[in-house]
Formats: C-alpha cells, sequence, structure tokens
C-alpha cells in the first residue's frame, strides 16, 4: 500500500549515442521522461523522422484493417483475451532490419482496397445504368435520335400508366390538325409509359405542349446507340468490374499469410514513433545530449549502472521534488482495485495510497450488493478459467478479470449468508420437481434473509456505512497528525468523531431507533451522559478549530458552517440504504424468474421451459445486477469515502516503455 | 342523491375491491417507473448509437452508460412483484378495501420518482456519453455522474419496498 518512492535522474552522453541509449531505456521501461528546462540547449530536430514513424504506423493499421475486412483473423473475443507474443530483443532486432518488403505489402493492400472500392463503385454505376435502360430494350432507335428531314421523333415517357387509345385521344384534344404521326408503346409498368412519337416537323411544337402538359421526359440515360447495345455494353462493363473486385480480393487474401510480418510493422513502428516523441522532451548541445526524468527509486542505481557500463553516459540520480508522477504499489489481493483509485485520480503531494484499505470495501459493498451465491460462483469460475488460461492478456484486462474473481468471491459468501443461490432455486426445483413439500425449506440463509427483515439489513447497512466513513476519516486524521497539523485534526477529524459517535449513542437508547429497529437497545444511564458530553464536545471542537487561523469572528462564522456539514453526514449514512436496495432487487428478481420458470409444473416438459426461462431470466438478471453493484459500488468509494479524505491530482508515471504494442511483447533482458 | 353516495362509497369501500386498488398500485410502480426507463435508455441509445459510427470501439462502454436509466424499470417491476405475491395473485392472501389504498399508496414513491429518476438520468446519461467520446479514458467519472441521479430512485424504492413487506 503505497506510492512508489521516486528518484530524479539526469542522463548526459554523447550524440552519436543518444538513439542507443533511449532503445535501452525503452526496454527497462521504468524512465518517466520529462521536458528539459535549459534553454541553453535545443530539442533534437525529430519533426520529419517522428512524422515518418507517424506514417509507418497507420500505413500497418490500415493495412491490417484491409486484411481484416477481406480475411479474417477468426478468434474473435478470446482471441483478444490471449494477449501479445513474447519476443526477445535479439529476435526483435533482428525482425526490424528488413521491413522494406513488410512496408511495400502494406502499400499495396492499402492500394488495393483502393481499387477494389473503384471497381465495386464501377459495378454500381453500370448497375443503375442498365436498370435505367431496360424500359427502352424494345426500341430500335439510338436513344438521342431526334429528326429525319421531315419528321420529328419524340423518345420518352409518360408518368403513369397509358393505353395507346389514350394518347391517341389527348392528341386528338390538344392538335387537332396533326393526322399523319406514328405512335408507338414500349411496354411499360405502372410508374411510366415509354413512348415514341413521330410526326411532322410542322406539328411538332403542338404535339411536344400536349405531350408536356402530361408530363412527358426524355430518358434519363442518353446514348448514341440502340438501348439493346447500349445494355449489353454496360453489362459487360458490370461484370468486368466485378470480376476484377473479385481477383483483387483474392489476391489481398493470398497476402494473409503474411498478417504477421505487417503486425510486427505495427508494434516496431509504434516503439519508434513513442521514442522519437520522448526525443523531443531531450536537450542538445553540440556533441552531447540531456535527459531528465523519473525513475522509481529501488530501481534507479541499476539503471545507472546498466546505463555508464554500456555507453559513455553520466547518470545522475538525486531526490525528487513535489512534481513526481506518481506509481501506485499493492499487495496482489488490492492491486485490481487500483484501476479504482485511477479512474478517480492518483494520490496527489503527499497524499497516501487510499488502494489497500478501499479494496477491502470494495469488494465486501460489492458483495453485498450482488449478494447471491450462484453469480458470484459463476463469476468465481468465468474469470479464473479466464485469467489461468490467459496468462499473456493485457495488464488492464487482467486486473480487472481479478478484481471482478475477488468480487464474485465476496458476492458468493454474501449470497450463503443470505441464503440466496440463484434466487430461490434450489428451493423451487426441490418443490416443483422433486415432490418436496412447500413448507419445507432445504437452502436456508446462514445468517438471515433480507426481504423477511428488510430493516435488521437495513440498520446494518447504515452501521457498516459508518465503519466506511469513520475509515476515511480516520486516514484524514492519520495524515493531518503526520504533517504535525494537530489544530486540523482537532476542528476536522476529531470533532466530528466525537459528535457522530455522541449522536448515535444518544439514538440508539430513543424511541426513534426502537421505531425503525423493533426493539431499543437500553443503554445505562451514564453513557447517555457520555453521549452527550461527547456530541458537546465534538460540536464545539468543531466551531472553534474548524477555521482556527482565521480571526475570530470569521473562525467561529466558518466553525458552524463546519457543524452544518452534520446534514452531509446524514445524507452520506442514508446512502449505504442502497445496498439494501441492490441487494433485495437481485434476490427478489432471481426468486421472481424461478417463480415464473415453475408455472408450468413439474414433469418434462415443465423442466424444459423452466431452463429455458432460467438460463434467459438469471442471465439478464446477473447483467443488469452487475452493472448496478460495479457502478454503486464506485459510487460510495468515490462519494461517500474519497469525499472524507481523499483530494487526487497526482500525475501518472507513464515511462518510455514497449507496453503499447498490440501483437508483440518485446521481453525485457 | 345521498342513497347513490352511500351506495357508490359502500361499493368502492367493499373488501372486493381492495385486489383494484392493490392492482392498480403493481400496475402503477410498474408501468410509470417502466415507461421513465424506456425513455431514458431510448435517449442514451440514441446518443450512443451517434458516437459509435464514430468510434465503434467504445461499444461497451457506451452500452453501460445507455443502461444506467434502466434500472428504475427493473424497481418498479421489484416492487410490483412483491405486491403481487401479497394479494392473492403470486401468493398472500386478497386484501381489504383500506389494505388495498395502502398497498396503492406505497406503490406510488418507486412509480412517481423512479418516472422522472430515470428521464433526468438518462439526460445525465447522454451528457455522459458526449464527454465519453471526447474523453475515452474518463470512463468511470462519465459513469458515476448518472449514477448520482438514481440515488433518488433507490430511496423510493427503499421506503416503497419496505412499506409494501410490512403491509
Amino acid at each position: 500500500m503505497a506510492v512508489v518512492p521516486m528518484l530524479k535522474m539526469l542522463v548526459c552522453g554523447a550524440r552519436e549515442e543518444e538513439s542507443s541509449v533511449m532503445k535501452t531505456l525503452q526496454r527497462q521501461g521504468i524512465f518517466h521522461i520529462i521536458p528539459l528546462e535549459e534553454e541553453a540547449l535545443k530539442a533534437p530536430e525529430v519533426k520529419e523522422a517522428l512524422n515518418k514513424a507517424e506514417k509507418r504506423v497507420s500505413l500497418a493499421e490500415h493495412a491490417l484493417k484491409v486484411l481484416d475486412a477481406y480475411a479474417p483473423a477468426g478468434g474473435g473475443l478470446l482471441a483478444s483475451l490471449s494477449g501479445a507474443a513474447e519476443l526477445s530483443p535479439e529476435d526483435w532486432q533482428k525482425k526490424a532490419e528488413n521491413q522494406e518488403n513488410t512496408l511495400a505489402l502494406a502499400e499495396d493492400l492499402v492500394n488495393k482496397e483502393k481499387l477494389i472500392n473503384e471497381a465495386a463503385a464501377r459495378a454500381a454505376r453500370a448497375q443503375v445504368q442498365a436498370e435505367a435502360l431496360i424500359p427502352w430494350k424494345k426500341l430500335g432507335l439510338p436513344l438521342d435520335f431526334t429528326e429525319t428531314e421531315s419528321c420529328r421523333c419524340f423518345i420518352g415517357a409518360l408518368p403513369g400508366p397509358w393505353t395507346e387509345g389514350e394518347i391517341r385521344s389527348h392528341l386528338a384534344e390538344h392538335c387537332p390538325q396533326m393526322e399523319a404521326y406514328s405512335l408507338e408503346l414500349l411496354g411499360g409498368d405502372p410508374a411510366q409509359t415509354p413512348l415514341v412519337l413521330v410526326c411532322l416537323k410542322e406539328d411538332a411544337p403542338q404535339a411536344e405542349d400536349a405531350l408536356r402538359r402530361k408530363g412527358f421526359a426524355r430518358p434519363l440515360v442518353t446514348s448514341g446507340k440502340t438501348p439493346e447495345d447500349a445494355l449489353n455494353e454496360v453489362k459487360f462493363e458490370r461484370a468486368a468490374a466485378l470480376t476484377e473486385g473479385e481477383e483483387l480480393k483474392a489476391a489481398v487474401k493470398a497476402a494473409a499469410s503474411r498478417r504477421q510480418e505487417l503486425e510486427f510493422l505495427y508494434d516496431d513502428s509504434l516503439l519508434e514513433r513513442s521514442r522519437l516523441a520522448s526525443f523531443q522532451m531531450a536537450g542538445e548541445g553540440q556533441r552531447s545530449f540531456f535527459l531528465e526524468g523519473y525513475v522509481p527509486k529501488a530501481r534507479g542505481e541499476a539503471l545507472k549502472k546498466k546505463l555508464e557500463d554500456k555507453y559513455t553516459v553520466n547518470v545522475l540520480l538525486s531526490e525528487a521534488d513535489e512534481k513526481a508522477p506518481v506509481l501506485l504499489k499493492n499487495n496482489p489481493f488490492s492491486t485490481p482495485t487500483e484501476t479504482v483509485v485511477e479512474s478517480y485520480g492518483l494520490p496527489g503531494r503527499g497524499e497516501i495510497d487510499p488502494t489497500t484499505i478501499m479494496s477491502f470495501f470494495y469488494y465486501i459493498l460489492f458483495g453485498m450488493m450482488l449478494s447471491d451465491a450462484g453469480y458470484g460462483l459463476l463469476m468465481v469460475i468465468g474469470c479464473g478459467i479466464a485469467l489461468k488460461k490467459f496468462p499473456a492478456m493485457g495488464k488492464n484486462m487482467k486486473k480487472m478479470l481479478t478484481m471482478f474473481f475477488w468480487c464474485g468471491v465476496s458476492t458468493t459468501i454474501w449470497g450463503f449468508l443470505f441464503g440466496s443461490f440463484f434466487g430461490d432455486a434450489i428451493d423451487v426445483i426441490a418443490h416443483t420437481f422433486f415432490g418436496v413439500p412447500a413448507d419445507k425449506q432445504i437452502f436456508k440463509a446462514l445468517w438471515f434473509t433480507p426481504l423477511d427483515e428488510p430493516m435488521r439489513l437495513l440498520i446494518y447497512c447504515f452501521a457498516f456505512g459508518l465503519v466506511h466513513l469513520f475509515v476515511g476519516l480516520g486516514i484524514k486524521g492519520y495524515a493531518l497528525l503526520k504533517e504535525k497539523r494537530t489544530k486540523d485534526f482537532l476542528g476536522s477529524v476529531l470533532g466530528w468523531f466525537l459528535l457522530i459517535l455522541g449522536l448515535l449513542l444518544l439514538l440508539v437508547p430513543s424511541d426513534m431507533y426502537a421505531s425503525i429497529a423493533g426493539a431499543p437497545i437500553p443503554l445505562p444511564a451514564w453513557m447517555g451522559t457520555l453521549a452527550k458530553i461527547m456530541a458537546l464536545a465534538g460540536a464545539l471542537l468543531l466551531l472553534f478549530f474548524a477555521a482556527w487561523d482565521k480571526k475570530m469572528g470569521l473562525r467561529l462564522a466558518m466553525g458552524a458552517y463546519e457543524l452544518y456539514g452534520v446534514t452531509g453526514w446524514l445524507s452520506d449514512v442514508l446512502s449505504y440504504s442502497r445496498l439494501l436496495a441492490l441487494g433485495l432487487a437481485t434476490g427478489v428478481i432471481a426468486s421472481v424468474i424461478n417463480t415464473m420458470g415453475s408455472m408450468m409444473g413439474g414433469g418434462i416438459g415443465g423442466a424444459i421451459i423452466f431452463i429455458i426461462i432460467f438460463l434467459l431470466g438469471h442471465t439478464l438478471n446477473m447483467a443488469i445486477n452487475l452493472l448496478g453493484a460495479y457502478v454503486h459500488t464506485n459510487r460510495l468509494q468515490f462519494v461517500e469515502f474519497f469525499g472524507k479524505f481523499y483530494e487526487a491530482g497526482g500525475e501518472a508515471f507513464e515511462p518510455l516503455g514497449t507496453g503499447d504494442t498490440k501483437y508483440y511483447h518485446l521481453e525485457e533482458n | 342523491m345521498g342513497n347513490t353516495v352511500t351506495a357508490a362509497s359502500s361499493v368502492l369501500l367493499s373488501d372486493s375491491m381492495g385486489i383494484v386498488y392493490a392492482l392498480l398500485g403493481a400496475a402503477l410502480a410498474t408501468f410509470l417507473a417502466g415507461a421513465g426507463s424506456a425513455i431514458g435508455v431510448g435517449m442514451g441509445g440514441r446518443a450512443a448509437a451517434g458516437v459509435l459510427t464514430e468510434k465503434p470501439e467504445l461499444f461497451a462502454k457506451v452500452l453501460i452508460l445507455q443502461l444506467l436509466p434502466g434500472t428504475q424499470g427493473i424497481y418498479g417491476l421489484l416492487v410490483a412483484f412483491v405486491v403481487l405475491g401479497k394479494i392473492g395473485i403470486l401468493g398472500g392472501n386478497a386484501p381489504t378495501a383500506a389494505q388495498g389504498l395502502l398497498f396503492l399508496a406505497a406503490c406510488l414513491p418507486i412509480g412517481v420518482a423512479g418516472l422522472i429518476s430515470a428521464i433526468h438520468q438518462g439526460k445525465a446519461s447522454v451528457a455522459s456519453i458526449s464527454l465519453l467520446a471526447k474523453r475515452p479514458e474518463s470512463f468511470g467519472r462519465a459513469m458515476l455522474l448518472p449514477a448520482m441521479v438514481e440515488t433518488y430512485a433507490i430511496l423510493a424504492l427503499l421506503v416503497s419496498l419496505l412499506t409494501v413487506a410490512r403491509l
């Protein structure tokens, strides 16, 4: 349970070796580089190289995406757990030397994707054209045919269905003088009626006008060829484009055997990019370079020795200042909950790492909210198998699964205490299918059943919440005493302890408590007096010491405001009632699912229905309650617990390292 | 006139009406809280779909945020089932008119607080989803903001549940 102590490290060496030193530092993965603030030194010129590395990363990424699209690697979710393959530094070096071919392959793949898309677009365009040509198939003339020496020819379509007679009578009505003309309908569909009208040139304007009135429109496509010829041509084009697309896709698939090369290119470029980005923070003189950063204290000397043995460099170690980045180190049981602390914020300057203390509460609270032995066991088994089977999975994934493993253990324990195993599944099955009398309970709670005695559990929840809050306040007190801020301790820690405990002791023997709990807890009279003294002392401490460094008037006003914070304590404690609510939610809904499943009665049919409803219902209930338990455990930690003492605001320790790679992992030597 | 009123009240307060009131309570708990959750999760879903067009890798995280306002519906269902288990439908005995009205009253907190809190939690979820889209690393915080709203649904659930369990 601690924030790892850091040392500040300054490295200076010859510029020729800068690149190699950087590589060694990256492989060690324990050096957090910070920008060097020294005006006499220039930052190295690496923009161009950085851009190049950047481009290589995105090229490799793009090429891999192309491969995934046309030749998926398969494996799915489980494959993502298997993590990166280990590679020794020598092998890495060997692989990294000859990557020209891979680069060419990546470019080729990206290019092929472009061609595939183009071919697909051509095929689609041809398809559209073909569809536009189909209504004109029967036309023996080119679509752009308009006139002969003495005649005009109108090729086009009228919207909606028309018969030849209808069109002829329409023409007779609007251009009565037109006698000689030829009208041909080219089939048609409900949407439009394609037609060819040939008439004498002098009649043409009127005939056109008559047609336009009914929405006559020329064909969407036009061509100097007859529709039949044009259609054949378009069809041929489409077939050619499709074949080309298929051939390209086959070529991409053939490249799938070289996927690993691309994956290595991606990882190697990624490492180079992060190395070059760190270069920007270094400083360079004419022949020398300087690097500044932080290294964990325990490993500082070893790193110094390693660098000085290998290169002609000078390494200076000094005590870290206040700006040192934060790295957490905890026991294996608590380590997984570091992610929870991180998502709230790392400990700021001088703060202690709350992870270990929090982890116990975290597991316990989570278990209380989910509180079903069946769900807990599923979590334990699922996470356990995943952890065992994929030891090389990513660090964060591992932390998360380990955390849910322990949450599962706690859930199982609480489940047995509260007598819930997939709700009341055991009893329902026994009653429905094995003829056990309905009034005989088989699976009993080790402690008590929450739904039968909700008030009892509610009080335990509040008590538990109070312990949680007091521990938080205790941590604050410890930190204040360590910094010898006794007056602050009196005003903002001891005052609260006395006041809250005093009020609590006054509450317990009262009628109000009795009405909630069912029976008062009688306390001897001297306890009552003691409680009053404690509460009064606490209130006075808060009033006078919460802002002891201010002038008297302001001091009392701020003290009174601090005293008003007692309402905050009330709401904090009440907030723990969610432990009861969520616990009941899991149990009751699980029982509802079992009841629904057993409604069909015993027998084979009933058993099948029961199994189906059981599987579906419990999957859903577990998923939604897992989410609820996770969210609300975090809330109780972040708002109620951390609110009492934790400020956070530390910067994370992010050493130049090899941890970002996706497919290969560089072994440290 | 007077006779009509007396007759009406004797019907309304007759013990055969007890189960009607109790069922009305169960129905209100389910449908008010459920409707609120549907609205909230629906809002979240639209925002989530928008984010996924740009960042499909955030699917699991936005899904969690979308689901946060979904719990009120479950709380409503929970209270309704406990009621059904006490009024002779899934167990227990048919209530008298007075008991039925008590069930009805006990169901109101989770129904009304569920409806309103789920809608507002949905709005907070939408905001959190856009926060996540811009800063995927702040998932913890994004999740916590909508969870604050849920506190009030939980308080309402407690009151409803504790009352119903005692009736």
